[in-house]
């Protein structure tokens, strides 16, 4: 009987060393996740044909909102639409998103962005982080009345 | 060395779940605005009878632009028009007389199309502000003429748009 182990063994024992060493790495992927909590609707309320009115990302009552947890790291993109659509008859309402209408508020900081170009969240497990829309509308001056509407749609990519 | 290689690729499928749990994601959030209705009435000329006659109905055809009073409407919404016809006074004194209606997309005499009782039906949603010009004619009778007194006999026509 050998007291070396065979190479059968020795396998193994790789094995086990590279599951070991490989371990600690799969929590962390699999911890990657981020959820949407709440939204809120990005509401430009009501204005008249030729009006232009603008929500800032810091207005809390009208902004769009997405609060976000989970954990990971995450680059954040935005498919915003460019206009605004009214149903029935295809009236269509001009919108438009500045480099300043993006607002990332986390639990010490609030940091501006340009939803254009999308930003980064990084989420720790414990305090979720609120993602800021705001934007602006443009009423031509023989836009139709009614009730317009869109989605912004938010990818979260690690 | 082999089995070595054999058990990495074990590994591999090991560590290989985790990785795809790290997925794209994304969620929505909704934009929307409301636009108010607009309207407005801009007299483009008065319905003018001139000088009636005694002996026979003076009439004002409301599709012909050198006879007609007209108005124009820029709207936004899926407008009712309802017309009020007029109550011509004179120093207390009415003449009676009937309104006709016509309406068109310019104020012109190829436009304009009589409307049957001044009763206008519910216009369609547009996708944009649109114009409608519209065109009062009437009759005032020679009958009722001979018994009024002489004098300048004047009224409004009413135009409401609502939604």
């Amino acid at each position: 009987m050998s007291a070396r182990p065979s190479s059968g063994w020795r396998s193994l024992l790789a094995l086990l060393g590279l599951v070991l060493f490989a371990r600690p790495w799969a929590p962390a992927l699999h911890a990657q996740s981020v959820t949407v909590d709440r939204t809120q609707a990005l509401a430009f309320g009501t204005l008249w044909r030729g009006q232009t009115k603008t929500v800032p990302a810091g207005d809390p009552l009208y902004r769009g909102e997405l609060v976000l947890s989970g954990k990971g790291k995450y680059n954040v993109s935005f498919l915003l639409p460019t206009t605004l659509d009214r149903n029935p008859a295809g009236a269509q309402l001009t919108i438009s998103f500045g480099a300043a209408d993006g607002l990332m508020i986390e639990k010490n900081r609030n940091a501006a962005f340009d939803p254009n170009t999308g930003t980064v969240v990084t989420l720790n497990g414990k305090d979720p982080i609120t993602l800021c829309v705001g934007g602006t509308v443009i009423a031509a001056s023989t836009q139709a009345a009614g009730y317009y509407q869109a989605q912004i749609t938010v990818i979260f990519a690690p | 060395m082999r089995k070595l290689l054999m058990s990495m690729v074990v590994l591999a499928f090991v560590v290989a779940p985790a990785a795809l749990s790290a997925q794209i994601s994304g969620g929505s959030v909704g934009a929307s605005a409301t636009i108010l209705n607009y309207a407005t009435v801009t007299t483009l000329r008065p319905l003018a009878f001139g000088n009636v006659s005694r002996s026979a109905a003076t009439t004002k055809d409301a599709a012909l632009t050198t006879e007609n009073g007209a108005a124009r409407l820029d709207y936004n919404f899926a407008a009712q028009i309802t017309i009020t016809a007029p109550t011509l006074v004179s120093n207390g004194v009415t003449l009676p007389m009937t309104l006709t209606c016509a309406s068109g997309a310019t104020d012109t005499n190829t436009d304009y199309a009589a409307v049957a009782g001044c009763t206008f039906a519910k216009l369609g949603l547009p996708t944009s502000q649109t114009s409608l010009f519209l065109g009062f004619g009437g009759t005032i009778a020679n009958t009722d003429v001979v018994t009024r007194p002489a004098g300048t006999y004047a009224g409004n026509i009413t135009i409401t748009i609502a939604p």
